[in-house]
């Protein structure tokens, strides 16, 4: 054991303020950025934003800061006896001699940390009703113009495009470039849902990302992402990640997709879907009018058999009078000959008729003059006799007394008459 | 039909469709004159028509939006490696 005093000078001697910088530059160098692990121990938020917090293991501890430019980019609340991982440079507090870590990043270690951070926050927007049925918004059926928030670098926006094209969707699609995942990156996807909101032609938002792991995906499960959502004016579809993979933008969305190709599929109907919907209809359109038309057509067809065209009914009516008058004019001609015939016999019956009555008057006439002149007064005359008339009034004398002397008298004998006039009485009468 | 065409240039897909709907249910239910019939069946063409040149005219257009310094700026977006 050397003498105290004895021991030789040592070759250089430094100051504390000397060591504490010579080790931050060698650590500086170092240990510049790493990433530890451990479980939180106290847990110290200064008013200025800061974290002061412990890091530790079974055997060790490890003083950590994360200031407050780092902090506010934090996924989570840090608490303690939750797993994480820090990163950070080394460096050592100089006033205490204390080695620290300066992280700027935090994340809860492993999916169980991931998931007690996840189940905590979701219970209390649950409690908070930001989940609740009552404020979701009806998507538009056919949208025009669709809001899309996506990392133009991912692979989601292909998927979802590509979907868009199978179904050959009409739509406008307005893409905000956002980063998906890393610290801060909820920033992004809130500035992206904010401008479309605000935009006038959008009708639906999207919001996707690619799958990963619940770490990648946390950034859907940011307390100011999930509230944002909540109070959007336009219908928001979240499509985080893939089937399995649920994050809270999918509990606080009008909508969740599984994937981006599933909401795609949401927002845009398919075309060819509506073709056959339109054709169907106009199918059904085609086949009914032909009906009302057929049907109609038999009941004019039945109405035109019933009304007839007066040329038509001219026509009819002359070939009708035709056909008569054909058989009209030999019956006519048989008529006629018969009745000549009847006439030439009743004119020969009458001749004769005629003939015998002529005979038989002849017959009576001779009989009848016979008789005749056997009583005329003339054949009386003819044996002598003649007839007295008075001239003045024709009156024949039969008496003496009915012509006194002087009277006129016409004497009638058989070849003509005398004139006389009466002087009286015969002496002997 | 001029009267149903400046209708019909402000109809959006799914109006068309819902009335040309309407118009066939109207026509299977029969009971309508034959002038209506065929009013109606006239209707329905043009929103069949409407409906078929909105569904061929599908064309998707992507363009990308941005907050510039003097507020909201859209271009075309073409992506690579998607026809």
């Amino acid at each position: 054991m050397p003498d105290l005093f004895d021991a030789a000078e040592p070759e250089s001697i430094i100051g504390v303020s000397e060591l504490i910088g010579a080790l931050r530059e060698r650590l500086a160098s170092e240990f510049s950025e790493l990433w530890v692990e451990g479980e939180i121990g106290q847990v110290f938020r200064s008013g200025a934003g800061h974290f002061y917090f412990d890091l530790r293991d079974e055997s060790a501890q490890l003083r950590c800061v994360m200031f407050q430019a780092s902090a506010r980019h934090l996924l989570f609340d840090p608490e303690e006896g939750m797993q994480v991982r820090a990163r950070g440079r080394l460096d050592v507090y100089a006033e205490r001699g204390a080695l620290q870590l300066i992280a700027d990043e935090l994340r809860p270690a492993g999916e169980g940390a991931l998931r007690l951070a996840f189940e905590r926050l979701k219970r209390r927007l649950y409690d908070e009703g930001v989940f609740s049925d009552e404020h979701k918004r009806e998507l538009p059926f056919q949208p025009e113009c669709v809001g899309l928030v996506t990392s133009l670098r991912g692979a989601a926006i292909h998927d979802f495009v590509r979907a868009l094209r199978k179904r050959r969707a009409s739509l406008e699609l307005l893409v905000v470039d956002a980063p998906v995942q890393g610290d801060g990156a909820w920033r992004g996807l809130v500035r992206g849902l904010h401008l479309l909101d605000a935009h006038p032609r959008v009708s639906v938002i999207v919001l996707t990302r690619g799958g990963g792991s619940l770490e990648d995906l946390w950034s859907f499960n940011r307390e100011e992402l999930v509230r944002a959502i909540h109070e959007l004016e336009t219908p928001v579809i979240s499509a985080i990640g893939h089937e399995v993979d649920l994050v809270l933008s999918d509990l606080v969305a009008d909508a969740r997709a599984a994937t981006p190709t599933a909401a795609a599929e949401l927002v845009a109907p398919d075309t060819a879907l509506l073709e056959r919907q339109v054709d169907g209809l106009r199918r059904r359109l085609v086949g009914r009018q032909r009906a009302i038309l057929a049907h109609q057509g038999q009941r004019l067809e039945a109405l035109r058999r019933g009304l007839v065209h007066p040329a038509e009914r001219l026509e009819a009516l002359g070939r009708r009078l035709r056909a008569a008058h054909s058989r009209l004019l030999p019956a006519t001609q048989r008529d006629l000959a018969r009745r000549q015939g009847e006439l030439a016999r009743q004119r020969a019956a009458l001749l004769r008729a005629a003939e015998r009555a002529s005979e038989r008057r002849a017959a009576t006439l001779a009989t009848l003059r016979a008789r005749l002149e056997a009583l005329s007064p003339l054949a009386v005359l003819e044996r002598g006799y003649a007839i007295a008339r008075r001239v003045s009034d024709g009156g024949i004398l039969r008496s003496t007394g009915e012509a006194a002397a002087g009277t006129e008298l016409d004497l009638r004998l058989a070849d003509g008459s005398l004139r006389a006039t009466v002087t009286g009485p015969a002496e002997d009468a | 039909m001029s009267e149903g065409s400046e209708d019909s240039a402000e109809l959006r897909f799914e109006q068309a469709l819902e009335r040309l709907e309407g118009l066939v249910a109207k026509l299977e239910g029969g009971e309508l004159g034959l002038e209506d019939a065929l009013a109606n069946f006239e209707q329905g063409v043009a929103l069949v028509r409407l409906c078929s040149e909105r569904l061929r005219a599908a064309e998707l257009r992507i363009r990308e939006l941005e907050q510039g310094a003097d507020g909201p700026t859209e271009r075309d977006l073409e992506l690579q490696g998607d026809a």
